[in-house]
């Protein structure tokens, strides 16, 4: 069974929000909502030398998930592939697994009255051509998707060599949305 | 250039309602101890602390069926509040505790009730 796992690459980024377009046309994402978003922070810096921070948010397919642990009827569930998911016949809208994510990856669709958020395109793009519609957009290949159970996958060697964080690690969740940090200054964002 | 649209914060998940089932759960259980500790102490009926048991009984059911309607229309779904007790995951507060014992709480209640 594959562990599905991103990279997300913040020296590449440019904050150009394809992904975020992908994401919300891929799965019909309603006006206002969002499964991904890139923040833009900034500027930083003295006047020539201006930069930009990005940062993306989604979920985190936390390993060790609070949003699945708090669900009273287990409508938030991990699937086989370590994807997090909503099981919309199951959910009764209490929102705790909204209130209880630490990354706010959450929103609460206004037609189906149950949470949502990215479940890596499992049943849309993911299952069509093998990644998630936001990793095939982007232009500067700042989004790698792979599975970490298999040990040829590329992702392996990126996470071997380049130094890399995931959000909020002291809650000890395990995301496997690993950040590689940009380099001006280190690790901008937590 | 921090939001590029729309905004990314819920806010506040559990409002004013939660607010009020939480208030209507304590009165519940407080007219329950108050009615019973009276009737315990004063088992001959004496007026008028007779009054703090009739109160009790009447206060009791009807604070805590109230709160838990609110809690139900609360939901985003509330017609399907009924999975509450279908699928069950010991390892969630709110359905190990919350519902399962305010709901026994709900129905036994009563029964105690009776035996006054």
């Amino acid at each position: 069974m594959p562990k599905y796992a991103m990279i997300y690459d913040a020296q590449k980024c440019i904050g150009c929000q394809s992904c975020t377009i992908a994401c919300k046309s891929e799965n019909n994402v309603p006006e206002g909502f969002f499964r991904l978003q890139v923040k833009i922070k900034g500027p930083f810096g003295t006047a020539p030398k201006l930069h930009f921070n990005f940062e993306r948010h989604s979920c985190e397919m936390c390993e060790n998930t609070p949003c699945v642990s708090v669900c009273p009827t287990k409508a938030s569930f991990m699937d086989e592939n370590g994807i997090v998911d909503i099981d919309k016949d199951k959910c009764v809208g209490c929102l705790y697994c909204v209130a209880a994510c630490p990354y706010k990856a959450r929103y609460v669709n206004p037609l189906t009255k149950t949470p949502d958020k990215c479940n890596f395109c499992k049943h849309t793009h993911l299952k069509i051509s093998g990644e998630p519609a936001c990793v095939s957009v982007c232009p500067t290949d700042a989004l790698i998707f792979g599975d970490l159970d298999a040990p040829n996958d590329s992702i392996h060697q990126i996470l071997a060599q380049k130094p890399h964080f995931t959000r909020k690690a002291h809650l000890g969740t395990q995301p496997k949305l690993f950040v590689l940090p940009e380099n001006k200054g280190g690790i901008s964002y937590e | 250039m921090n939001e590029i649209w729309g905004s990314y914060e819920l806010g506040l998940v559990w409002g004013w309602a939660i607010a009020l089932y939480l208030f209507l759960a304590g009165l519940s259980s407080g007219a329950m101890m108050c009615a019973l500790s009276v009737e315990w102490l004063n088992p001959s009926k004496k007026k008028p602390w007779d009054a703090f048991v009739k109160s009790g009984v009447l206060i009791a059911p009807l604070a805590i069926i109230a709160g838990l309607l609110i809690l139900v229309f609360d939901l985003t779904k509330p017609l399907s509040f009924y999975q509450l007790f279908i699928h069950y995951n010991f390892a969630s507060v709110m359905s190990a505790r919350g519902d399962f014992v305010a709901f026994l709480y709900a129905f036994v209640r009563p029964l105690c009730d009776f035996a006054f």
